[in-house]
C-alpha cells in the first residue's frame, strides 16, 4: 500500500528530529503592562478584545497550533479570571484541542520580568521555548527560524535568543501611537547589537558603544515590526532572574544584555521575515491595520471567510464584504467593502456599511451609517446613527441619531441618549467598579445632551479622563487630514509618552504618581542610591541608562531628580536630622546631579526645576520649610543663579494653587533678601541659616 | 519555503500520524483544521487525505451497516467540505465514498436476493415479478454505460436501478397483508426458509437498518471489508493517475509538435516525458509568476526542492526533466504568452477542478493563456484526474477562487502604494475558465480523452444521483 510506505517514509524522516525529543514549548504573556487599549482594558483582558470578531489570544494560540506547539503555558496578567473562564470553554481546552496541554498559570506580576523570574523560579522549561505576546496576528512558518536557531546555539552556546522580526515598509511606525524600536544589527550573523527605542515624529537618537561599529557591517533599521516572538533558550531566564530589576522584554532585557555583551558573552540574534504576515495589536493604531488587513482578506491563511476560529459561516462576498450564514439583512441595506458582519446580527433598512467590522449578535437600526466603525459583540445601535471611526464596545447602546466622533471610544455597556453628539476623540465609558481614575471632565460627556437625560436611565456616563494613554486610535492614512489631527494632538503628546508605560493595574506604590512608570521606577532607585551613599558620578552614569531605557526626555529627568532629592531630604528629616544639616548634606552630594551634563542649564530648566520641587514639597509635611532650605542651599552652592529664583518667584504658576502658595510662603523672606541683598552678602546668609 | 528537515509544524505527515493514534473525532478536528490554515493544499493532497480519514471512519464506525456508514462518511464529509470549499477534490472523494458504500450494499442486496430467489423461485407473487424487473433493469442499465465505461458499470448502474425498484418496494409493503409480521419474519427467514411470506423478505432486506442485529451475521459483515476495498482502491486510482493520464499522450503528441504549458504540473510533466519517450517535439513553458515561478524553474531544471513540501506523496519525489528526455524546452515570461501562442500546434494545461459544464478551475494565469489559445485557434487540452472532476455547477464562480499571499503581488514593504486601495490587493491563486474554452479532457477513467460536450456524463458516472447535494 502506497500510504503505508509513506508513513514509514514519514516516521523515517520524523527521526531525525528526534533527537529534539522534548515537544516545543512556548509561553503566552498576554498582558503587556501597558494601557494602550484603555478604557477597554479596565474591564477586560487586552488578551480578549475582538479582531475581526475573534479574541485577540485565540490568533496567538492558532499561530502556535499551526506552527505545531505542543506545551502552552499562558500567563493572564490582568483579569485572570476572565481569561482563565474563556479559555476553559474554548476549543483550547477540549478534548480536541491541538495542543498537548494549555496551563494557566498565575503570579503576582507588574510587568514581564516579573512573569519571566515566575517563570524560571517554576523550572517548567527545560529545552527551547517560545515567546510570545498574547496579541500577534501572524502566519509565517516559524521553522527556519527554529531550525536556524538551533544550529546557531550547536555552534554557539552563549546565542541565547533570536527575535523574529517582520520586514515592513520604511515609516511602519509613523502614524503609531507607540514607540518605534531600532535595531542596530550586524546582517552578516543575523545578531543584533544594540537597541533603542524612540518615539515617532521625534529625531532618533542613539548612543551605539564604538565597539560596535567596527564590526564590518551594521544596520541601522526602524522597519521592523516586532512581534515580540522569541525563541529563548532557558538561560534566557536565568538572565531574567539574575538582572531582577528589569521590566519590559525590549527596553529592560534586550538592551540589558546587548550592553552587558562585554561582560556576559551572550548574543541575541534576529530572524527576519519577509514574506507573510507577522504583526501585533500593539496599540489601537495597529489594531486598526491590522483589521484593515482582514477586511481586504490579506492575511490569507487566517482570512476571516476562511472560518479558521470555531463554528462560523462567514462568507466573502464579490463586493468584498465578508458576512456570516447567520446575518439578517434588509435589503435596501447598502453593505460596502471591507465590511465584517458577525453571527446574528441583523441590520435595518437604508444602512449604509463600509469598512467596518460588525460583532456577533448586534442589533443595528434603521439608516444608519457606519464608516470603519468597530462594533463590537452585542451592541445595539438605534436607528439614523453615525458612526466614524470609532469602536463601540460590547453591549453598548447609542441611541437615535446619534453621531459619534472620529476615534471615540465607547467602551462596554455605555448608554449613550438618542440625538447625542460624541466629539471626536472622546472616550467613555461606564464607571461602576472603576475608582475615580483621573479627573473627570463632565464637559465632555457624550450623554449630557438636554433631552437625553430622561430616556438615559443608568449612571451619568463618565468622561474616563486620564492623560494616560492616547486617545486617537488612529491616525488617517492621507497627508490632507494629518496636519488637522496633528495640531490636536500635539499638546498631548508631550505629557503622554511616559505615561503611555504605565501599568495596566494599580501598583502597591501610591507614595508617587502612579501614571508614570519611568518616574516612579528612577525615583526610586535614586533614593535608593542616595540612602546607600554612592557617589553621584555613579548615580549620574545610571540616570542616563534610565533615561535611555525609558525613552524619558529631559523634562521627565529633572522632574524625577527633584522628586528624588526632596524624597531623600524628607526622609533625612523623618530620621530625626535637623532639616538644614538634611538639605545642606543631600545638595553637596548631589548638586551634579542638578547640574548633570547634558541638562538644560537656561533659567527656563532651573525655574521649572524649582517648580517641582515646589510642587513635590506641597504633598511632604513641613513641606515650606524644606522648600526654604532648598533654595538657600541651591542659592549657596551656586547651582542655581539669582534670576532663577526671581523668575520663580515671579512665575505664577508657582502661585497659582493654594497649596503652592502656602509652601513658598514660609520662602517669601528669603526671596526679598536676595532682590534686596548685594552679590557678597553670601556669608551671612550662610550664618544666618545656620541661626534657624 | 522549503523546509528540508522534517518538521515540527503540522501538514501531511503529521496528519497520518494523527490519524494512526488518535480517535476519529480529534483526526477530523486536526484535518479540518488543517485544511482552513491551509496547512494541507492541492487537489491531490486534499483528495489523498480526504480518502484517509473517511478510510478511518469506516473502518472505526460500529455497527456497521450501510445507512450508518453513509450517515456517518457524509457527517465527517460535511465538516470538510466546509472547511475547504475552495478545494472541490475533497467533496468530490466524498462523494466517489458514498458512492462505494452504496454500491456495496447493492450488491449485497442483490447478492442475497438472488441467492435466496434461486430456491424460492416457484413463489409466485409481486416479489418474483418485481424481482424480474429488477433484474432487467439492472441488465439494461448495465447495456448503456458498459460501452462508455466498463469499470465503472458497476458503480452506475445503482442510480437507475434504485429508481426503478422503490416501486415495487412500496407497494409490496402495502399491498400484501402477510406485512403484519414483518420483524418475527426475519426469524423466520433464517429459520425456516420455505415458510417465507412472500413479499416481506424483499422491504427488510432493503431497509437493513429496521433489524440490524438479525442482518450483522450474513450481510454487513462483508459490507465493512468491501468499502475499505473500495476506498483503497481510490487512494490507489489518485496516485495512478498521473501515469494513467499519461497512457494518453502518444495519441495526443505528435513529432514536431510546440506545445505550450503553463505553471509547474506533475501530471502535464508526466504527460509530455511520456509522449517524449517516442516523439520528438518542443516545449514552450511559461513560468506562473509570482505563486508557481520558483516551482517551475525547479520543475525545468530538475533540482526539486521545492518538491519537498509537497510532504513526500508517493510518485512526487521522482520526475527527471523534459530536457533530459531529449525534449527541447523554452521558459518564457508570462507576458510573452501571447506573442508564442501563434506557433503553438496545442496547449496542455493541469487544473485545479473541472466542473460538470467543462468550466474549469486553475492556476491564475491559465485564463490569460487560453484566451490566447482561443484567439490563435490552437487547441486547448486539460488534464484532470476523475478526484478533480467535480459535479458542482458554477453558480457563483468567485467562491472557488482561493487567495494566496498579497504580498507577493505587492510586498508590504511597498504597503504605500496600497493606501486609499479600498478593497485592496489580492492575489488570486486561481482563475475561473468559463465553460467552452476547452476542447480536449484528458482523464484517468477509461474513456481517457473527452471533449468537453461529453464532461458532463463522465463526471455523472462518477456520482450517485443522490450525493451530489451533501
Amino acid at each position: 500500500m502506497p500510504p503505508k510506505n509513506q508513513k514509514s517514509a514519514g516516521g523515517k524522516g520524523r527521526s531525525g528530529d528526534d533527537s529534539k525529543e522534548e515537544p516545543l514549548a512556548a509561553v503566552i504573556v498576554a498582558d503587556s503592562f501597558e494601557t494602550r487599549f484603555a478604557p477597554f482594558t479596565l474591564e477586560r483582558p487586552r488578551c480578549l478584545l475582538p479582531l475581526a470578531n475573534v479574541p485577540l489570544i485565540d490568533y496567538t494560540l492558532e499561530y502556535l497550533a499551526s506552527a505545531g506547539v505542543q506545551l502552552v503555558y499562558i500567563y493572564p496578567g490582568a483579569h485572570a479570571d476572565q481569561v482563565e473562564t474563556y479559555l476553559e470553554a474554548s476549543r483550547w481546552k477540549s478534548s480536541n484541542s491541538p495542543f498537548d496541554s494549555l496551563a494557566i498559570l498565575r503570579c503576582i506580576a507588574s510587568s514581564v520580568g516579573d512573569i519571566m523570574r515566575d517563570l524560571d523560579q517554576k523550572h517548567l522549561i527545560a529545552g527551547d521555548f517560545i515567546v510570545v505576546s498574547g496579541d500577534i496576528v501572524s502566519n509565517f512558518p516559524i521553522e527556519p527560524a527554529l531550525r536556524q536557531h538551533k544550529n546557531r546555539r550547536e555552534k554557539d552556546k552563549n546565542a541565547i535568543m533570536t527575535m523574529i522580526l517582520r520586514e515592513a515598509g520604511p515609516g511602519a511606525y509613523d502614524y503609531g501611537s507607540g514607540i518605534v524600536p531600532t535595531f542596530v544589527l550586524d546582517p552578516t550573523k543575523d545578531r543584533c547589537l544594540h537597541y533603542e527605542e524612540s518615539f515617532p515624529g521625534t529625531q532618533f537618537t542613539a548612543h551605539i558603544d564604538p565597539e560596535i561599529l567596527k564590526s564590518s557591517e551594521t544596520d541601522v533599521r526602524q522597519d521592523l515590526i516586532d512581534c515580540r516572538l522569541d525563541i529563548c533558550t532557558p538561560d534566557v531566564l536565568s538572565l531574567w532572574s539574575d538582572n531582577f530589576d528589569n521590566q519590559a522584554p525590549r527596553k529592560d532585557f534586550l538592551f540589558g544584555v546587548l550592553k552587558d555583551y562585554e561582560l556576559n558573552g551572550k548574543t541575541i540574534h534576529t530572524y527576519i521575515v519577509q514574506d507573510h504576515y507577522a504583526s501585533r495589536a500593539a496599540d489601537f493604531w495597529f489594531y486598526n491595520a491590522i483589521s484593515q488587513d482582514f477586511q481586504r482578506g490579506l492575511v490569507t491563511s487566517l482570512a476571516v471567510e476562511n472560518n479558521v476560529f470555531g463554528d462560523t459561516h462567514y462568507h466573502r462576498s464579490q463586493g468584498g464584504y465578508v458576512v456570516d450564514r447567520a446575518v439578517i439583512t434588509a435589503r435596501s441595506t447598502k453593505l460596502g467593502p471591507g465590511s465584517i458582519v458577525g453571527p446574528g446580527s441583523s441590520i435595518g433598512t437604508r444602512c449604509d456599511i463600509k469598512n467596518s467590522v460588525v460583532g456577533q449578535r448586534c442589533q443595528i437600526g434603521k439608516g444608519t451609517s457606519l464608516d470603519g466603525a468597530y462594533i463590537w459583540d452585542d451592541a445595539t445601535i438605534g436607528n439614523n446613527v453615525k458612526i466614524l471611526r470609532a469602536i463601540i464596545g460590547n453591549e453598548a447602546f447609542i441611541g437615535d441619531g446619534c453621531t459619534i466622533g472620529e476615534g471615540a471610544l465607547i467602551s462596554y455597556g455605555v448608554k449613550v441618549a438618542p440625538g447625542t453628539i460624541v466629539p471626536a476623540g472622546s472616550r467613555i465609558c461606564n464607571p461602576q467598579g472603576e475608582p475615580a481614575y483621573g479627573p473627570k471632565n463632565d464637559a465632555l460627556v457624550g450623554g449630557d445632551a438636554g433631552e437625553g437625560h430622561a430616556y438615559i436611565d443608568n449612571e451619568e456616563d463618565d468622561y474616563w479622563g486620564s492623560r494616560a494613554s492616547r486617545l486617537i486610535y488612529e491616525k488617517p492614512e492621507f497627508a490632507a487630514s494629518l496636519s488637522t489631527l496633528d495640531s490636536d494632538l500635539s499638546e498631548d503628546e508631550f505629557s503622554s509618552k511616559g505615561g503611555s508605560r504605565s501599568q495596566s493595574f494599580a501598583t502597591s506604590m501610591s507614595d508617587d504618581d502612579p501614571t508614570d512608570r519611568f518616574q516612579h521606577d528612577t525615583v526610586a532607585i535614586l533614593v535608593q542610591r542616595m540612602q546607600e551613599g554612592k557617589q553621584a558620578d555613579d548615580m549620574l552614569s545610571e540616570l542616563m541608562g534610565l533615561r535611555f531605557s525609558g525613552g524619558a526626555d529631559e523634562t521627565q529627568v529633572r522632574k524625577a531628580v527633584a522628586v528624588a532629592l526632596m524624597k531623600h531630604i524628607h526622609g533625612q528629616i523623618e530620621s530625626g536630622v535637623s532639616p538644614a544639616e538634611a538639605t545642606r548634606q543631600a545638595l553637596t552630594a548631589y548638586n551634579t546631579l542638578i547640574r548633570r551634563k547634558g541638562a538644560d542649564q537656561a533659567i527656563e530648566a532651573q525655574v521649572a526645576f524649582l517648580l517641582d520641587t515646589q510642587r513635590d514639597l506641597t504633598r511632604r509635611r513641613e513641606g515650606g520649610k524644606t522648600l526654604l532650605f532648598v533654595i538657600k542651599d541651591l542659592y549657596d552652592l551656586e547651582i542655581f543663579g539669582e534670576e532663577a529664583f526671581a523668575d520663580w518667584w515671579a512665575d505664577e504658576r508657582s502661585s497659582s494653587d493654594p497649596d503652592l502658595a502656602a509652601v513658598r510662603q514660609q520662602s517669601a523672606p528669603f526671596i526679598e533678601w536676595l532682590e534686596n541683598a548685594e552679590s557678597e552678602s553670601e556669608s551671612e546668609s550662610g550664618s544666618e541659616e545656620e541661626d534657624e | 519555503m522549503a523546509p528540508t528537515m522534517p518538521s515540527l509544524t503540522p501538514g501531511f505527515t503529521t496528519f497520518q500520524r494523527v490519524l494512526s493514534t488518535e480517535s476519529l473525532d480529534s483526526s477530523t478536528t486536526f484535518l479540518v483544521s488543517l485544511l482552513k490554515r491551509r496547512q494541507i493544499k492541492g487537489s491531490k493532497r486534499c483528495a489523498v487525505a480526504t480518502t484517509l480519514l473517511l478510510l478511518r471512519t469506516v473502518e472505526l464506525t460500529k455497527q456497521a451497516d450501510s445507512d450508518r456508514l453513509i450517515q456517518r462518511v457524509s457527517e465527517v464529509g460535511k465538516k470538510l467540505i466546509e472547511a475547504a470549499p475552495h478545494e472541490p477534490a475533497v467533496g468530490n472523494i466524498v462523494r466517489r465514498v458514498l458512492g462505494i458504500i452504496r454500491d456495496e450494499d447493492e450488491d449485497d442486496l442483490v447478492g442475497t436476493r438472488t441467492g435466496e430467489d434461486g430456491s424460492p423461485t416457484s413463489e409466485t407473487g409481486s416479489d418474483s415479478i418485481a424481482a424480474l424487473e429488477l433484474a432487467q433493469s439492472r441488465a439494461g442499465s448495465h447495456s448503456i454505460p458498459s460501452s462508455l465505461s466498463t469499470r465503472t458499470a458497476a458503480k452506475a448502474s445503482p442510480s437507475p436501478q434504485r429508481g426503478t425498484t422503490r416501486p415495487p418496494l412500496m407497494s409490496s409493503h402495502t399491498g400484501v397483508p402477510g406485512g403484519a409480521r414483518p420483524v418475527t419474519s426475519m426469524f423466520s427467514i433464517i429459520s425456516h426458509p420455505t415458510m417465507r411470506a412472500p413479499g416481506v423478505d424483499s422491504p427488510t432486506h432493503r431497509s437493513g437498518t429496521a433489524t440490524p442485529q438479525m442482518t450483522a451475521s450474513g450481510i454487513l459483515s462483508n459490507l465493512r471489508p468491501e468499502v475499505i476495498k473500495g476506498i483503497k482502491e481510490i487512494i490507489d486510482e489518485i496516485n495512478a493517475a498521473d501515469d494513467e493520464i499519461s497512457a494518453a499522450a502518444l495519441e495526443q503528441i505528435h513529432p514536431q509538435e510546440t506545445i505550450v504549458t503553463y505553471s509547474s504540473s506533475l501530471t502535464v510533466q508526466r504527460f509530455l516525458l511520456k509522449a517524449a519517450s517516442k516523439r520528438k517535439f518542443t516545449v514552450i513553458h511559461a513560468e506562473a509568476y509570482p505563486n508557481n515561478h520558483l516551482k517551475t524553474h525547479a520543475l525545468l531544471t530538475g533540482t526539486h526542492d521545492t518538491a519537498e513540501d509537497e510532504d513526500n506523496l508517493p510518485n512526487d519525489s521522482f520526475s527527471k526533466p523534459l530536457t533530459s528526455a531529449g525534449i527541447s524546452v523554452v521558459m518564457i515570461p508570462d507576458s510573452a504568452v501571447f506573442a508564442v501562442m501563434s506557433r503553438a500546434t496545442k496547449v496542455v494545461l493541469d487544473a485545479h477542478a473541472v466542473l460538470t459544464d467543462g468550466s474549469l478551475v486553475a492556476v491564475s494565469g491559465s485564463k490569460a493563456v487560453i484566451k490566447a489559445a482561443r484567439f490563435h485557434r490552437v487547441p486547448v487540452l486539460v488534464v484532470a484526474p476523475t478526484y478533480k472532476l467535480s459535479p458542482a455547477y458554477p453558480y457563483e464562480p468567485h467562491e472557488l477562487i482561493e487567495y494566496g499571499d498579497a504580498g507577493k503581488v505587492l510586498p508590504f514593504q511597498d504597503r504605500e502604494l496600497c493606501t486609499g486601495v479600498e478593497t485592496g490587493v489580492r492575489n488570486p491563486l486561481y482563475d475561473f475558465i468559463e465553460a467552452g474554452h476547452v476542447d480536449l479532457f484528458v482523464t484517468n477513467q477509461v474513456p481517457a480523452v473527452v471533449s468537453a460536450g461529453y464532461l458532463y456524463r463522465v463526471v455523472r458516472e462518477q456520482y450517485h444521483d443522490e450525493d451530489l447535494q451533501i
